[in-house]
């Protein structure tokens, strides 16, 4: 039974066709998988789906008959529902109150006149929606801050069922999950589409895709590319859609093993480490650091650079060691590119040309002396463009917003700015995450050309095949410890490194780890 | 995939085939040309209402009263867009009116130097702000308001509470000296407001003030030093009011502790009219110059119209709601 269908959707935006004639169709019980590389034009059509965007043209049927006013309103009353790539809960607020926001609990006589809330009734309401989509054991009175992100993610699709929705749009509901709380959330949307709702998952991870969908829709510039179904839906055939080339591999050729001078020798704590780490790194290595979401990935790449509260000493190329903070990492030449860009790495309001240009003039060690006082002139100009432009940065003019670019993008540009400074040693926590199929590969050749001309790497992901596919060396991290290093990752199978993650299975499996 | 409004479709864009540099220049600088022609168009209105509006008399006066607010609002343009904000402006201006007159009075230095002390009485003041804000931590809306009190308060005790008359003639011959017409001492804003504009705009301090207006976290981890900076932009506010203070201790030919008590409103009032967030990250000076514009303008024109000045402030505050309001709609649509 189709729910909805929307027929030959177009839209631009300043005359620029995103969408050219788009059809989508919602069934009952059936997933669909929306797969497309960054600006295909998903994140529009969501949008547009949910009243967020009006149509430029074509229509939108709910039921089989056409809805002429289509706006957000008329979304929520054909029952959509959307789970964000962020979470967007109030971190401040319980379960019960996170739920209750926007749709309080009925209250009645004084409460009623003096218009006081009932937190209980809340909970019993929380409560119950949770065991609906099947979660129990999870306090409604907790706060949101205290739960795990698959928690948070359970909250919020469990809050948007309290709509009665029938279709659920779920957008990169894992970017923020570790792997083995995939799982969860897998059981609860196969338990939604029992119940008969239609899901609509938009996934850069396809093999989420291939297990779950029962179509799919690839998107490439605006248009259906392709429309796969049932045992149709392959992963090369869904990369083959989204991309106007053909990926041979997903990673370059691994570069042999370095065996040059150690370009980064460093001891770092972190008030989320229960000890300092130490670390070493030659010149043209990539280390990867693969653990579980709080194993300590993220809290190792930010002592490296002195973020936080950190602890300890790094030396950079034999140098004299000094305890790390941003700026005094930077003039050392060790570069971060952090895991949530929008919040810690883009500035959307700034020109794409300053964004590339930040790191250069604001490092005391740059080569352009007293010339970085001033970041346009065309001497630093000359030069900071050609690396936005050699890293593969697509934008229409340098002094475009950031904000207006796609997630691979952006990241590119990211990486652009770190690579402009001149590193040593460059630091990636999860760089791939939101990021297309083909920018993710641009972004991996990257990585290996700059190991090549001798950089040090460190990849923190917990992509645990992204890693494997990149990495020299393997750190796995285990409730902020180095449990396991694999010194020669070709010879693990990736599924291997997957069950070390975990650290019950790890230790049954510890001998057969090639140390 | 974010907002994805230039949706890179196809290959990447040539350098060649970028956009052409008028139409960048049109499309970067849109809101300060969109305030260039409110401006124009008062300016229109009131001369037809007025005779006596769109004579250089009148327009030089314009500009003389509003020199002040103009340089306090230039350097608090900065102060915002660096994602900070400072109330002390006017107390800044009063503590330096106040001290510059006493310095001529009573110990009987030279006119010049008074001011030039006075100044520096300024940058002391917002130097005091930055340290207390980046070293210590406090929120500038806090020390600031803080501080509001505190310079004003210091000026009242220096003075007892009184004006400080009987300046040096050659100080009140400076403030109606004109050549053309027009007051030399405009030459102050002239010069200072334009090397604001350049500091923002050309050098990396101005880059830096973006980025940690814009996004504080991110330009931790590139490397931007964010004490300093923060330090920076509150000394330049305090050195723009202290200059503020200079031209007013001129004009009225007195040392007031009680003068500009509504400055720090009326400045991120103009601020704000001129575009920049106040959110951070976001406006120009060219704007705030605008902004300055369109209030003393407006005030005056009301003025010449007579007015009563109970009503002006009315007018500025709901031409300020709906500068903001336009501001706020056009940002809607252009997301939608």
């Amino acid at each position: 039974m189709t729910l909805l269908r929307i027929r030959n959707a177009t839209k631009s935006y300043n005359g620029v066709p995103v969408l050219k004639g788009v059809d989508l169709e919602l069934e009952a019980g059936r997933l669909t998988g929306l797969i497309g590389e960054n600006g295909a034009g998903k994140s529009t059509l969501i949008r547009i789906l949910t009243g967020l965007t009006p149509l430029d043209g074509g229509e939108i049927l709910v039921d089989g008959d056409p809805v002429a006013h289509w706006n957000a309103e008329a979304a929520r009353a054909a029952g959509i529902a959307v789970i964000h790539q962020e979470l967007q809960l109030v971190p401040e607020l319980t379960v019960a109150q996170n739920m209750a926001l926007g749709r309080p609990a009925p209250t009645r006589g004084m409460r009623r006149a003096l218009g006081m809330r009932d937190d209980g009734a809340a909970a019993s309401r929380a409560t119950e929606l949770l065991a609906q989509v099947g979660v129990t054991g999870l306090d409604a009175r907790s706060r949101v801050a205290e739960l795990s992100p698959t928690q948070a993610q359970l909250v919020l699709i469990a809050r948007a069922l309290r709509e009665r929705s029938r279709i659920l749009v779920m957008d990169e509901p894992t970017a923020a999950l570790a792997a083995n709380e995939r799982g969860q959330l897998f059981a609860l949307v196969r338990r939604l589409l029992e119940r008969g709702t239609s899901v609509l998952l938009v996934s850069h991870h396809l093999h989420e895709v291939h297990e779950l969908a029962h179509d799919v829709v690839a998107l490439r510039n605006g248009v259906v590319s392709a429309h796969l179904t049932g045992d149709a839906i392959t992963i090369p055939d869904m990369v083959r859609a989204m991309l106007n080339r053909e990926l041979d591999s997903q990673f370059p050729e691994r570069t042999p093993s370095p065996d040059g001078e150690v370009v980064l020798d460093a001891v770092v704590g972190h008030t989320r480490l229960p000890e300092q780490i130490p670390l070493q790194l030659r010149r043209g290595e990539i280390l990867g650091v693969v653990g579980l979401l709080g194993a300590g990935k993220t809290e190792l790449a930010r002592a490296l650079v002195g973020l936080d509260r950190s602890t300890g000493t790094v030396s950079v190329g034999g140098g004299a060691p000094f305890s790390p903070s941003p700026r005094a990492a930077l003039a050392a030449g060790i570069v971060l590119v952090p895991e949530e860009r929008k919040q810690q790495a883009v500035f959307g309001d700034l020109g794409v040309y300053e964004n590339g240009v930040l790191s250069f003039v604001t490092d005391r060690a740059s080569r352009a002396g007293l010339r970085r006082v001033l970041p346009h002139l065309s001497r630093i100009a000359t030069q900071i463009r050609r690396v936005i432009d050699d890293v593969g940065v697509r934008f229409a003019s340098f002094g475009q917003h950031a904000a207006s670019l796609s997630g691979g993008n952006q990241q590119k540009l990211v990486l652009s700015r770190v690579l402009a400074a001149s590193p040593a040693v460059l630091i990636l926590d999860e760089p791939t995450r939101g990021v297309d199929v083909g920018s993710r590969r641009d972004i991996y050749e990257i990585v290996v050309a700059e190991a090549r001309r001798g950089l040090g790497v460190i990849v923190c992901s917990s992509d645990e095949r992204e890693v494997h596919g990149l990495a020299h060396r393997i750190l796995v991290l285990q409730n902020g410890r180095v449990a396991h290093e694999i010194a020669d990752p070709g010879a693990v199978a990736d599924e291997r490194l997957s069950i070390l993650l975990n650290p019950t299975t790890a230790t049954l499996d510890k001998e057969h780890v090639p140390s | 995939m974010t907002t994805s409004r230039t949706a890179t479709v196809g290959p990447a864009v040539t350098p060649a085939a970028r956009m052409p540099r008028v139409t960048a220049f049109l499309s970067r600088h849109r809101e300060v040309l969109r305030l260039v022609l409110i401006v124009a168009v008062l300016w229109l209105v009131l001369s037809i209402l007025s005779p006596r509006f769109f004579t250089v008399a009148n327009l030089s006066n314009v500009l003389i009263n509003a020199a002040p607010l103009a340089l306090a609002a230039a350097g608090l343009t900065i102060v915002i867009i660096a994602g900070e904000l400072d109330l002390s402006v006017g107390s800044i201006v009063a503590l330096v009116s106040t001290a510059s007159g006493l310095l001529m009075i009573a110990t009987g230095v030279a006119w010049p130097i008074a001011l030039v002390l006075g100044v520096c009485v300024g940058v002391l003041c917002g130097l005091l702000n930055g340290l207390i804000v980046a070293l210590i931590g406090v929120p500038s809306f806090i020390t600031t308001l803080a501080m509001m009190g505190a310079f004003r308060g210091i000026a009242l005790v220096i003075s007892d509470g009184k004006a400080v008359s009987g300046l040096p003639a050659g100080l009140t011959e400076l403030a109606s000296t004109r050549v053309f017409g027009l007051p030399v001492i405009l030459v102050i804003p002239v010069i200072a407001i334009p090397v604001l504009g350049f500091l923002l705009s050309k050098t990396t301090f101005g880059l830096n003030v973006y980025a940690i207006g814009g996004n504080r976290e991110a330009a931790r981890i590139a490397g931007v030093p964010i004490a300093r900076t923060r330090i920076l932009v509150l000394l330049i506010s305090g050195a723009m009011a202290g200059l503020g203070g200079a031209i007013m201790t001129a004009r009225l030919g007195v040392g007031s502790p009680i003068i500009a008590d509504s400055l720090a409103m009326d400045a991120i009032a103009a601020v704000v009219i001129g575009g920049t967030s106040l959110f951070g990250g976001v406006g120009r000076i060219g704007g705030t110059v605008m902004g300055v514009l369109l209030v003393a303008s407006i005030q005056n024109g009301l003025v010449l119209l007579n007015v009563s000045a109970f009503y002006q402030q009315i007018v500025v505050g709901v031409v300020l709601v709906v500068a903001v309001a336009i501001d706020a709609v056009s940002k809607r649509r252009r997301n939608a």
